[in-house]
């Protein structure tokens, strides 16, 4: 199948934008396993810090020194509390037919899209706390980077997996013949806490019984 | 089945002599804090054997474990895969279509040269990491599978050229070559019916070495000098130069107190005397690591029904030899400095996806633009586009912020010298003002492309067609602007455009993101 090469003029004025105000908000819960991931940090620094205290002043060491280090980690912790909080309301995915794009950022913010054509793995991972909240991290994988959208619901992390995993069989082979494409992928509710498709793109070789024995055997 | 695959058609081992070479990577595996911890164990006299017997046993033990690796390393191709058994304790077993292999790297050594084997590095698409290596094959068994690889892509699957992801090597001189170094363009393949061209696009002489190695940065050469500097007076003793005591001894005379005076313009010309020893011994260096690393650099282009491949052959006492498709190509970047202008030539690297970049010094001007047609479709972009004069406003503010703790320290410390910070601030901005005057960029239908840099010129060409992702970026200080920062990214690298209006980042986002998915090309 020889590709057939055209050269047409194309007016950028006319080619699709990026609607700023189509963006999908994060599911709400996202923010609540944000300030529970930073309170069990900050319960750990607490507890160290009182175990370093405690054996600072066994040792007749400056008391002061484990307190500050803590006071300056709690600080830093709060801040980031800060900065996720104002982060929520600029986070946002938008799902187009070929492509998703990611806005996030508080300081410089940032709006990176991936076609789905250059999508090489796409997997949901699931942590604790996103379990606790029914939460899923949607991972998209090109040969370039990584993209993950976190705080997704695992319906919707799921469904876009699906989504995103057929558009780019699709589009691997050219658009031009569906059965080719991978097989939907089984619902992660039921399986394990990472699930990932099959590669769209083949995979790179892996170890594989082979049936030939190697001389001298 | 052509003769190379006959070759390769049986299961076999690499040449008995990669024990050695398998032992040596064993040795380097130890880390050297390891080895010098061993070292004074032995030495402490505390163990019950001498140091001669460890190392004897130690000997015996990489010999061992080499030859077990050699032994268990099996290798054939069959059914259009390359299959390789490995490992010592527990076995590894790969199976890589043969069309899926991107690039067959040789790489010869010293050693490698003398003995008449080759480094083979086997790289697929399948991950941006070579899969494995030879680490010692004959050269004509690694040539082979350079020649299988590559007639297994041309009679490939039928109707897949549109939509084949990558090429491999190029194919090389079936019979095998009487030397260690095959010097020159490989000749086609005899009597495998594939019709493959050669063409040398461009060859080093050693004049053209020199030049890489003048307009090279001298001072890049001092790592060299620094230790012998520091070893001067263990050398002194060694070499028991008459010279080296005076001068030794009038420095340390110099430096006590009622020691004899020197005026500032002995002390001048001594500096810059100094100066121009070491910036002329950093560039016979210079002109040393060039003929070492790029001897007899030859960049050929090899026509096949796989598509086109460059291939680079260079290295004096360790001969590489790179070879990848052109689709495989990311970006093309080329810098050139002044010295670099002054002779007319340019360091031109083109991005490949894989292990490492494709680098050709010393091209002209012409050498550029054929490289650049082969790799490119299309016309080149107009770079007429300027970015906001905010940069320059951006570098001096960050170069002001960034002088705050430095000047306070010293205007507590000297007082009225603080004032000194002016300098950096000021070269700075005009640093940054002479740069932004020359940052320029443009695009075509297809291409993107940056022209920068006062000094050193630098230029960045890629193509929409291998965008991965796309970014618009807008930092405080741009929103307050309206400006932007467009990022492409590549399999390989990032490209970016700073400082741009938002309306142009979107709209240059928009239409990248208009080739990428409505292109049947791949991006690779």
């Amino acid at each position: 199948m020889k590709e057939v090469f055209l050269n047409s003029r194309i007016d950028v004025q006319d080619l699709p934008e990026l609607p700023p105000d189509s963006f999908e908000p994060l599911a709400p819960a996202f923010l609540r396993s944000k300030y529970v991931a930073d309170a069990i940090t900050a319960m750990i620094v607490v507890v160290l810090a009182v175990f370093a205290t405690a054996v600072m002043r066994a040792a007749k060491g400056p008391v002061w020194v484990p307190l500050a280090a803590a006071a300056v980690v709690l600080a830093l912790i709060g801040l980031a509390a800060v900065l996720q909080t104002m982060s929520v309301r600029h986070l946002g995915y938008l799902v187009r037919d070929h492509d998703l794009t990611l806005r996030q950022g508080v300081i410089v913010r940032i709006t990176s899209t991936i076609p789905y054509n250059r999508v090489q793995h796409v997997g949901v991972d699931r942590g604790p706390i996103e379990r606790l909240y029914g939460l899923a991290t949607l991972q998209l994988r090109s040969a370039g980077g990584v993209i993950g959208i976190s705080g997704l619901t695992t319906s919707d992390a799921n469904r876009l997996k699906e989504l995103v995993a057929r558009r780019a069989g699709m589009d691997d082979v050219g658009r031009t013949d569906a059965s080719v494409a991978p097989q939907t992928p089984p619902d992660a509710s039921d399986g394990p806490d990472t699930d990932r498709t099959p590669d769209v793109d083949p995979p790179p070789p892996g170890a594989t019984e082979q049936p030939w024995a190697p001389p001298g055997e | 089945m052509s003769e190379a695959e006959r070759l390769l058609a049986e299961p076999s081992r690499q040449s008995p002599l990669a024990v050695i070479f398998l032992a040596w990577r064993l040795l380097r595996q130890i880390s050297l804090v390891n080895l010098i911890v061993l070292g004074a164990v032995v030495s402490s006299g505390r163990l019950p054997v001498s140091g001669a017997v460890l190392v004897l046993l130690a000997a015996l033990a990489l010999g061992v474990m080499g030859g077990l690796s050699w032994w268990r390393f099996v290798f054939v191709v069959t059914d259009g895969e390359l299959r390789v058994s490995r490992g010592v304790l527990s076995e590894e077993k790969l199976a890589i279509p043969l069309n899926r292999v991107q690039t067959v790297s040789l790489e010869q050594g010293l050693l490698h040269q003398i003995l008449n084997l080759t480094k083979v590095a086997v790289d697929t698409a399948g991950s941006t990491e070579t899969e494995f290596k030879f680490d010692a094959l004959e050269r004509r068994r690694a040539e082979a599978l350079r020649q299988v690889v590559s007639e297994h892509r041309s009679g490939g699957v039928p109707g897949a050229e549109a939509v084949v992801s990558a090429g491999s090597s190029v194919a090389v001189s079936a019979p095998p070559p009487t030397g260690p170094r095959s010097d020159g363009p490989p000749p086609p393949p005899g009597g495998v019916g594939v019709d493959v061209r050669t063409e040398v696009i461009a060859r080093r002489s050693v004049v053209d070495l020199v030049k890489i190695g003048l307009s090279s940065w001298p001072w890049a050469g001092l790592v060299f000098i620094i230790p012998l500097i520091a070893a001067l007076d263990e050398l002194r003793e060694l070499l028991d130069f008459p010279l080296l005591d005076q001068l030794s001894q009038r420095v340390e005379e110099v430096g006590q107190d009622g020691g004899p005076e020197v005026s500032v313009s002995v002390l001048v010309a001594s500096v810059v005397s100094f100066i121009l020893v070491v910036t002329l011994a950093g560039w016979a260096l210079q002109v040393v690591r060039s003929i070492i690393t790029n001897w007899e650099l030859t960049l050929t282009r090899t026509t096949s029904p796989a598509g086109d491949s460059l291939r680079r052959d260079a290295g004096l006492f360790n001969r590489t030899s790179l070879a990848a498709n052109l689709r495989r190509v990311q970006g093309v970047r080329s810098t050139q400095s002044p010295m670099q202008r002054w002779f007319g030539i340019r360091r031109l690297v083109l991005s490949i996806t894989g292990e490492a970049d494709l680098a050709v010094p010393g091209s002209t001007d012409a050498e550029f633009d054929r490289i650049e047609s082969l790799v490119f479709d299309g016309e080149r972009p107009v770079a007429d586009r300027v970015v906001s004069r905010a940069w320059v406003w951006l570098e001096a503010r960050n170069r002001a912020l960034s002088l705050i703790a430095p000047t306070i320290v010293v205007a507590v410390l000297f007082g009225w010298w603080a004032l000194l910070a002016a300098a950096p601030l000021a070269s700075g901005v005009i640093g940054a003002h002479l740069s932004w005057r020359r940052y320029r960029w443009g695009f075509t239908d297809r291409r993107l492309a940056v022209r920068a840099g006062f000094l050193t010129h630098r230029t960045h060409d890629v193509e929409f067609i291998k965008a991965q992702s796309v970014d618009v970026r807008r930092s405080f200080f741009q929103r307050r602007r309206g400006l932007a920062t467009f990022r492409l990214q590549t399999a390989e690298e990032g490209f970016e455009v700073h400082m741009i209006t938002e309306s142009e980042a979107n709209a240059l986002r928009d239409l990248v993101l208009y080739h990428v998915e409505s292109s049947g090309r791949s991006w690779m």
